[in-house]
């Protein structure tokens, strides 16, 4: 009766859910059969269901056969990045919008605030046009800076030497989200009770020991709740950027697991199958990371996601 | 009652998902009674219909749109749907077409015939030779006597075929596919002669390095530029290691000394990437050859910083008639230098029969024979001439007849907006590819289609081609040994095998080149070219040179 009731009164609200709930399926449950590729001799032109099942023979393919040392390589790279992009990039939006928090005039807040997101909606194609430019040996202005400060003797080719790929990475990384990033951490502080400042005041305390006792520990739930994700992602990075950046010369730093998946699915061979094994291997992967990161949050900070 | 509503909901989560398009096909033709083509140039079907054309060709991919398109629909009385994306590479374009299982009628585009061959065994196109019906103008054309190289090109010894490619007719002239340039106004400048070896170009290089032939006071000028897939693919010919057969799906399979080996592992290689990585340290060769985003040639050439340059004809002829040029530019064809291996002038970029693109009938089709017989219409003669000439009466109002190439030519004399861009600076095949003809379909692409007016709008091309063609004539220049279609004389699986591993290793070799030239020459030792052989045979190699060694074996006992 009561729950009669209850869809009597809210059945706008189910309704409303329906096109989400269809979006969803489409898009994440429904390609769930197509992972079944992942253990057939698939061929587009058989279809999923009539290929042949082969077991695991992708999977030892990717991890043992003749290109075994590319899906290596990218694992490795992958998890390189992104454990550089932890220790980097992850405590850079938090000191922005700390930053951002204690600037009490606003309209400068204001600017500088805007300033700072605007790299992140040019587009990755862009960006990495712009790294291109700027360190091309023969007319990029960081070569030209470089070389009239007499800090080198002769340009030199950044995008061909393995050494310099990962802190252009980053950095150009660092440059283009750490302020849009900074968002979510400014409007956990804002919505911290002014009157815990103004207690603090009271008890005598500098700014440091306000960010300290007051801004950090209040902002960790979100804080954890970013880290748990990201870790969960450490075996995740799009393609996009490291497509553009990347040269042959740089595999062997830069190649991930998304442009290694773009190289054999659709730029070179066309191997499907293998490809969707590398695919879920690498969800696999993430699903065992997100609970282990869960666990170690729980128990150090009492916060975590479930 | 939880569990029941579950069980019901996961059962029609997986009946969804299981009758999902899973890729195979359904041929069932329902065309039947609506199709009226009998090999003359008109109406394919009584009432039209929606035929989806997938050609990938950057840019140029077919969207339907096209004026001489949509003329073309219009007089066979088909609604055409270009379905390729002209911001896609277009291997890349064909590949994802390839994942959804080509759900197109027709499906081709430019260099992907190598791929088609592969999807072929897979299945994934129809045998055209089963379809001979629906193409009349093109069976007549294939049993044409002259026509026997094309044939055998084509159809291999066992008849069956997927693809119609992109034809090069065989010919006497025009055998040039790309050529060497050279400023010859950077030459005159410096007071050097044109070089003849390989020793006489390094020394023309490094001129043009160091002695300022622009005149600016500066060091920039950068003595050889030019497209990765293009100008240094050829450079190892230079230092005699071949690089290709001319038969696309022969790729980078050579005959040598009797024996087909992979091009790019043999010790003319290894000597061929020892000399270009030396010239890369010594700045002989662009920095940037495949980091850069421009087109070097339209970047370096008009900047007056480029000297020397390996490309289709037709691209660097074309420099020379750009506007706002360096004074007095003259980039002039010049024939390969002789190499210090073979001390010949050796020559991989022949044209040959089948330029690699063309298209084939997906077998998603649910019309094959009417999509059969709209690649037919491109060999009947005025099918031919819309695509090649464009729209008479509207883009020209007679063809005319020029003696060019050793022979007369079927020249249009073009009026309205197309005579106007054309006397603009613009060159005829630009024009009317710009209007969706000219375009590397599966037909024949007689030279007249293009290069009727070649002397008058690219003269530098022009003379570049006699050039190229006077030396084969003569025998100065070396070309070959090429092999047959060799893929007719292998087994299914061979042939399966043998596209996997030309896959894997082409990737290979195309990374570990780049690697090469831009590592140090003195760091190319016999212990790293051990390492890439030995990368290579673990990827296949070996069993791809038995596959092909077998393969010619039986085309000889033939």
């Amino acid at each position: 009766m009561i729950k009669k009731k209850h869809l009597g009164y809210y059945w706008p609200l189910y309704v409303m859910i329906i096109p989400g709930l269809i979006w969803y399926f489409l898009f994440y449950i429904k390609p769930f059969y197509g992972l079944s590729i992942a253990f057939k001799d698939y061929s587009p032109f058989i279809g999923i269901a009539e290929s042949e099942w082969i077991g695991f023979s992708n999977f030892r393919e990717l991890m043992f056969g003749a290109t075994s040392y590319e899906f290596w390589r990218a694992v490795k790279n992958t998890i390189i990045l992104n454990i550089l992009g932890i220790v980097l990039f992850f405590p850079a939006p938090i000191v922005l919008a700390l930053l951002f928090f204690e600037m009490k005039n606003e309209r400068v807040r204001g600017i500088v605030q805007l300033i700072l997101y605007l790299p992140y909606f040019i587009s990755v194609v862009v960006i990495s046009s712009l790294i291109i430019k700027f360190l091309s040996p023969s007319q990029g202005i960081i070569n030209t800076l470089l070389v009239s400060l007499g800090l080198i003797d002769k340009p030199i080719h950044f995008l061909i030497k393995p050494q310099y790929y990962r802190t252009i990475y980053i950095t150009s990384a660092i440059w283009q989200n750490a302020g849009y990033s900074s968002i979510i951490y400014f409007s956990a502080l804002m919505a911290i009770p002014s009157s815990f400042y103004e207690a603090a005041i009271v008890d005598g305390a500098s700014k440091f020991q306000k960010v300290i006792k007051i801004s950090l520990p209040s902002i960790l739930p979100t804080i954890v709740m970013m880290l748990i994700m990201k870790i969960g992602n450490i075996l995740t990075l799009g393609h996009e950027k490291t497509l553009l950046l990347y040269t042959p010369q740089t595999y062997e730093v830069a190649d991930i697991l998304s442009t290694f998946i773009y190289r054999y699915g659709i730029n070179g061979t066309n191997k499907q199958a293998l490809v969707t094994a590398a695919g879920l291997f690498q969800s696999l992967i993430a699903v065992v990371l997100i609970f282990f990161a869960n666990k170690l949050a729980k128990k150090i900070s009492t916060y975590s996601l479930w | 009652m939880k569990g029941k509503v579950l069980i019901v909901l996961l059962i029609i989560l997986m009946g969804y998902s299981c009758s999902g398009d899973d890729g195979s096909y359904n041929v069932e033709s329902s065309s039947q009674e609506n199709f009226v083509y009998s090999g003359n140039y008109g109406p394919i079907v009584k009432e039209p219909i929606t035929l989806k054309v997938f050609f990938t060709n950057g840019k140029n991919t077919l969207s339907g749109n096209e004026e001489i398109i949509q003329k073309l629909a219009s007089d066979i009385n088909l609604n055409i749907l270009g379905t390729g994306n002209p911001n896609a590479n277009p291997l890349d374009d064909y590949n994802l077409h390839a994942v959804d299982g080509f759900p197109s009628d027709i499906v081709g585009g430019v260099k992907t015939y190598d791929a088609a061959q592969n999807y072929a065994t897979q299945g994934a196109f129809y045998p055209l030779n089963e379809l001979a019906d629906y193409m009349p103008n093109f069976q007549r054309y294939l049993s044409d006597p002259k026509n026997k190289e094309i044939k055998e090109a084509i159809e291999g010894k066992d008849g069956v075929y997927y693809i119609i490619p992109n034809i090069n007719p065989p010919s006497d002239y025009i055998m040039a596919g790309t050529a060497m340039f050279i400023r010859t106004d950077w030459l005159e400048k410096l007071d050097l002669a044109l070089p003849n070896t390989v020793e006489e170009l390094e020394t023309v290089l490094i001129a043009f390095r160091d002695k300022d032939p622009n005149g600016n006071g500066l060091s920039d000028e950068i003595p050889f530029v030019g497209n990765l897939n293009k100008s240094y693919t050829s450079l190892p010919t230079l230092f005699g290691a071949r690089t290709h057969d001319k038969e696309p799906s022969n790729g980078k399979m050579v005959l040598k000394d009797n024996n087909i080996v992979h091009a790019w592992f043999t010790d003319d290689m290894k000597y061929a990437i020892t000399e270009i990585s030396r010239w890369y340290d010594e700045r002989l060769i662009d920095p940037e050859f495949n980091t850069l985003q421009d087109n070097p040639l339209k970047l370096y050439f008009p900047n007056d910083i480029a000297g020397v340059t390996y490309e289709p004809l037709y691209w660097a002829g074309e420099l020379n008639e750009l506007p706002n040029m360096p004074e007095n530019f003259a980039l002039e064809g010049m024939l390969p230098v002789k190499n210090e291996i073979s001390k010949t002038r050796m020559y991989n970029d022949e044209r040959y029969i089948n330029k690699g693109h063309g298209w084939g009938i997906s077998r998603s089709s649910k019309n094959p024979e009417i999509a059969a017989a709209f690649l037919d219409i491109f060999f009947t003669s005025e099918g031919h001439d819309l695509i090649g000439f464009g729209i008479e009466g509207v883009h020209y109002d007679q063809i005319d007849t020029r003696y060019i190439f050793g022979r007369d030519m079927r020249v249009p004399h073009y009026i309205g907006e197309v005579a106007d861009e054309i006397a603009s600076g613009k060159t005829a095949i630009n024009v009317i590819k710009s209007r969706g003809g000219r375009t590397a379909f599966g037909l024949e692409n007689d030279y007249e289609l293009g290069y009727g007016r070649l002397d008058l709008e690219l003269p530098k091309a022009y003379e570049a081609f006699i050039l190229y063609d006077e030396a084969k004539a003569s025998g100065e220049l070396v070309s070959g040994p090429y092999l047959p279609l060799l893929d007719s004389f292998m087994t299914e699986d061979e042939r399966q095998v043998s596209y996997k591993i030309k896959g894997d290793l082409d990737s290979f070799v195309s990374e570990q080149y780049q690697i090469m030239i831009t590592s140090r020459a003195s760091d190319i030792t016999d212990d790293m070219w051990s390492s890439y052989l030995a990368q290579a045979k673990k990827l296949g190699l070996d069993q791809l040179e038995n596959i092909y060694n077998t393969g010619y074996k039986r085309y000889l006992a033939k």
